[in-house]
């Protein structure tokens, strides 16, 4: 193997892991709002206010963690919104979220309007990469993982630390025994409410994590509709990941490196129709559903409302 | 609410004499909530444009005016209401036969794709017959594009829903591929398909508006639908499916027949859809064909709650919505983005209104949507 | 249920049928709908009796691009200043839907509607025949009826001069294009600055990516990202919104870069060398102007570029040497006098 396709692979790899980071913290955040019985299709829509509100925290204040806090607040906010409709009203968790990423788009198109034409200034202040001294440059390894910034290993610590969760803790256990039977759950005195109250704000501030690393990570600007539907992609990849988080996590990387491939085959000019390339992600996608992923189990009581009795 | 009633006496009364009127007009009562739902959207969206610095009565004006108001606003936004009609019938035959599809987009988009063969390559044709031709090979299309979920899901036990999702990121990408090269006019500078022939194309129902003959059949399918649902065997089978598939394995039905025949209903309604746009208002496929009748037509199926009725009334509602949103910009200059804000917040309100009709008739409504 | 069908299917009945009937009896109070739009205070502000002019203008994405629809939307304000004119404007309009917008600007009695996007080209063409009276401009390349005018810039000039800075400032003879498609007009900019650039440079090679996407910010600087590791050193990104984020790539991996468009030296003053500056807000002063001053023929097309002051480069930055500055000089001589070849639009010169 030659240097130049050594280059090639790292660079894919480390983009890899860039292009699926704003995937996963959506994705965990359904993944935890789904497991606790509650659909989240209004991802989309939270992580472009993860993304306006953080741009607008670290453009105004210069500090891109005061961005990121603004930015989870709106997340929680909307995740709020869903919750009171989808727990307490009881009314289509889908439609709402529909309606949630709508209102998401033209809010945020709307605010970021409202600032100044876009000159250098309106930039907003990037999280810098972790410093990982000399060890970056270990050659492939210190390219492909230590030349991120936090919010890439604060995605893969929430990984550990939610099936840790689910896996591992009372809490946790009780926590899916809301998403499969809340009855039972119920009965054994769990609180049924709360926690799901609880899982889709916690999945609107992750999502709006998502939203925030494309802010504060990759580009300084807001453009309107810069998730560009990663939203939706992240629901696909709590199916594709068997609703598991280290699944999910797979299932990311899986569309990250699709994406990052398909790049890649362009740089090479293989002269394939570029919508040919574009269209990587999602066959693979429906391949790895039927070829390794098998048949996919849902929580039981996913999407449906609670009643007390 | 029986507990009340031995406490007080004639509050309970007229209570009482209430909820059983509205028990008794469940779909009035439905739509008014729905309208006042949709007034107290209005009003939010009212104060917000007006912190704009425009009037929003004027606004709101443009909205009604812009939409009915006129020949045209009111011929476009029927025209607008047929694709959104056949892409909710997609959905709400899909959820009732236990077939969670979210591909509507896809499949109108493919259901264009076979009209515009038919209509731009099949030449010499009688006007009916090719318009008949056209349509069929959208039906036909549009069930190809469902039933590639259908299959994975039927015998390989594939979610439908993430492979129908997919299925319209590849739809959009393969018609993106055929207007670059295969389907493109090789004279034309632009990517576009080839423009469908006069014979193909739908007559004008209503002159000086675009509304065309695809309105009247749009109305004719939605009763055929629910006739097929609601009042024969294949329909009776679909439905128990849908409602508990063990159940229906037991009481003999033939479950992946009625799948099929549910699939083929699903991907074909939105094909049609597809056909219909094409033949009565594109002619030919341009980018952004679609323009999101497939996922608003999940927002009309889930807000007309199934009911035929219902569902046309959320259509029109929705095709209101965009037709009078272009208005508004026109008319009283209100930002782009502040509409989407009023249509996510009519949604978020119109589905939350929901709960009121739900408490008040007592059958909650449910499930995976 | 029954019953409320049936009385729904009456009230939406009768709610068609008011509305079908906008005219005398329409319980609304509805006025008729050529007069709908007319402002409210024309005759107060202008004493003098002149008629003010009505511009309605089409965008295909949001004003706020920070690209071409801005600079349409900027030039539309500033000659509503300048002459008094009532405008109007819809954004963010899809192929899908123009025909409805163009007729509705038109019923309304707007006597400018200008489409200012290459695909709605057809549209207009489509839609002016049925309104004779309404005088039509489309950013295009067709005008087939006598209320047509067309505008358009070359699309190459500007990307021609680029090329010849990138090919005299790059060191590994890479330069780097990032666009959204493969189309003709973008094999034509690759092949105008694969022509700048052999100019005085005849081993630059390009390589040449898109993104399939005119918003999509993140993907586009992971393009950049990835031809700079291939070895570019230079990165020309025209690809809408997702300019900026090509330049962030560049900025993050200290390559120098151009922009487009508009001029982008803010995004990073010390990288971007220039940028091939297209003022598309010209297209629609030159149509109301025209209209104005009745010197614009309808019913042609217009292709503007560097000799008309529609394409140019935006000022150098520091690391652009005085030679650079001279060569590029020539070749706006050069093509002036018409010494330089239009690109072909079909495929890549080197293959």
């Amino acid at each position: 193997m030659d240097a130049a396709w050594m280059t090639t692979i790292v660079t894919w790899l480390t983009m890899s892991i860039r292009m699926s980071i704003p995937l996963l913290f959506p994705s965990l955040g359904g993944l935890i709002s789904q497991k606790a019985g509650v659909y989240n299709f209004g991802l989309e829509g939270m992580m472009l206010c993860g993304a306006y509100f953080g741009y607008y925290g670290s453009y105004v204040t210069g500090n891109p963690w005061i961005g990121l806090l603004l930015g989870m607040v709106s997340g929680g906010l909307l995740g709020l919104l869903l919750a009171f409709t989808s727990i307490h009203l009881r009314v289509s968790q889908l439609v709402t979220g529909l309606g949630i990423g709508v209102f998401g788009l033209g809010i945020t198109g709307y605010l970021y309007r409202l600032i100044d034409i876009g000159t250098a200034t309106t930039a907003a202040t990037l999280f810098t990469n972790v410093d990982f001294g000399r060890l970056r440059s270990l050659p492939v390894v210190g390219e492909i993982l230590l030349s991120h910034s936090w919010m890439v290993y604060a995605g893969f610590v929430l990984v550990i630390l939610i099936a840790w969760f689910f896996f591992h803790t009372t809490p946790g256990l009780n926590f899916r025994a809301v998403g499969e039977n809340p009855q039972v759950a119920d009965t054994a005195g769990v609180n049924v409410i709360l926690n799901r109250y609880l899982a889709v704000v916690v999945s609107g501030i992750l999502a709006s994590m998502g939203g925030a690393f494309l802010t504060l990570t990759q580009t300084a600007y807001f453009t309107e509709n810069i998730s560009a539907g990663r939203g939706w992609i992240a629901i696909s990849a709590i199916v594709l990941g068997k609703f598991n988080p280290w699944g999910v996590l797979l299932a990311c990387l899986l569309f990250g490196a699709a994406d990052a491939a398909q790049m890649q085959i362009q740089v090479m000019n293989l002269g394939i129709p570029y919508q040919f390339l574009l269209m990587i992600p999602y066959i693979l996608a429906m391949l790895a559903m039927v070829g390794f992923v098998g048949k996919v189990r849902s929580p039981a009581a996913m999407g449906k409302p609670y009643f007390k009795h | 609410m029986s507990e009340l009633s031995t406490t007080s006496n004639t509050p309970t009364l007229i209570k009482e004499r209430i909820i059983l009127f509205a028990r008794k007009n469940m779909g009035l009562v439905s739509t008014l909530i729905s309208i006042m739902a949709i007034g107290l959207a209005l009003l939010i969206g009212g104060i917000l444009i007006a912190f704009a610095g425009i009037d929003p009565f004027d606004a709101i004006t443009y909205l009604v005016k812009g939409s009915f108001g006129n020949r045209y606003g009111f011929g476009e936004t029927l025209t607008r209401f047929v694709p959104l009609l056949f892409c909710s019938l997609s959905f709400a035959i899909a959820h009732k036969s236990g077939f969670f599809n979210v591909g509507a987009e896809g499949q109108l988009l493919m259901g264009a794709v076979g009209a515009v063969l038919v209509g731009a390559y099949i030449d010499g044709l009688h006007p009916v017959l090719h318009v008949l031709l056209c349509i069929i090979a959208g039906v036909i299309f549009g069930a190809i594009w469902a039933g590639i979920a259908g299959f994975l899901k039927i015998f390989l036990g594939s979610d439908e829903l993430i492979n129908t999702m997919m299925l319209n990121y590849v739809a959009i990408l393969l018609v993106d591929y055929l207007i670059h090269g295969p389907i493109k006019p090789p004279e034309s500078y632009l990517y576009v398909s080839e423009t469908i022939l006069p014979s193909a194309k739908l007559p004008i129902i209503l002159s000086k508006s675009p509304l065309h003959l695809g309105f009247i059949i749009s109305l004719v399918v939605t009763a055929v639908v629910f006739y097929i649902i609601y009042r024969t065997p294949i329909g009776f089978q679909m439905r128990t499916v849908g409602a508990n598939r063990r159940a229906a394995s037991y009481a003999g039905i033939n479950i992946v027949w009625a799948t099929i025949v549910a699939l083929i209903t699903t991907g074909g309604l939105a094909g049609m859809g597809g056909a219909m746009e094409l033949m009565g208002t594109q002619f030919k496929i341009v980018n952004g064909f679609s323009a999101g009748y497939g996922y608003d037509g999940i927002g009309v199926a889930v807000m007309g709650r199934y009911h035929p009725i219902g569902i046309l009334l959320a259509a029109l509602l929705f095709a209101v919505i965009r037709v009078g949103m272009g208005a508004m910009q026109r008319g009283a200059g209100v930002p782009f983005p502040l509409l989407n804000v009023i249509q996510g917040l009519i949604i978020i309100f119109v589905i939350a209104s929901g709960y009121l009709t739900n408490r008040l008739s007592e059958t909650v409504i449910g499930g995976r949507a | 249920m029954k019953k409320f069908s049936l009385l729904m299917t009456f009230v939406l009945l009768v709610g068609m049928l008011a509305a079908c009937a906008p005219a005398a009896e329409a319980p609304v109070a509805e006025e008729p709908a050529s007069e709908a739009p007319v402002v409210e205070e024309p005759a107060a502000e202008e004493p003098a009796a002149e008629e003010q002019l009505r511009v309605a203008m089409i965008f295909n994405t949001t004003i706020k691009d920070g690209g071409y629809a801005q600079a349409g939307y900027e030039s539309l304000m500033a000659l509503k200043e300048k002459y008094n004119l009532e405008v109007s404007y819809q954004e963010s309009v899809t192929d899908a839907t123009v025909k409805d917008v163009l007729r509705s600007y038109a019923a309304e009695g707007y006597d400018l509607v200008y489409a200012h996007e290459l695909y709605f080209t057809d549209a207009v063409n489509e839609v002016a025949p049925e309104f004779p009276d309404v005088k039509f401009g489309v950013t295009g390349y067709m005008a087939s009826s006598p209320n047509v005018v067309a505008l358009d810039a070359t699309n190459w000039e500007g990307v021609y001069l680029a090329g010849v800075v990138a090919g005299m400032m790059t060191e590994s003879n890479k330069i780097a294009m990032v666009t959204v498609s493969q189309s003709p007009i973008a094999l034509k900019m690759v092949n105008a600055m694969y022509m700048g650039a052999l100019v005085s440079n005849p081993d630059t090679e390009i390589l040449h990516l898109f993104t399939g996407s005119f918003d999509d910010v993140v993907k586009a600087k992971e393009m950049a990202t990835a031809a700079i590791k291939d070895g570019a050193d230079i990165v020309y990104a025209n690809c809408g919104m997702g300019t900026t984020g090509a330049i962030e790539a560049a900025k993050e991996n200290n390559t120098f870069a151009i922009g487009s468009s508009v001029d982008r030296s803010a995004l990073a003053p010390e990288l971007v060398l220039t940028s091939n500056v297209l003022d598309s807000g010209r297209y629609i002063t030159i149509a109301v102007e025209g209209l104005i001053n009745g010197d614009l023929e309808w019913g042609q097309v217009y292709v503007l570029g560097v000799k008309d002051g529609v394409e140019f480069l935006a000022p150098f930055n520091d690391a652009v040497p005085q030679e650079v500055k001279d060569a590029v000089e020539k070749a706006t001589q050069d093509m002036i006098d018409g010494k330089v070849e239009t690109p072909e639009s079909e495929k890549y010169m080197w293959d």
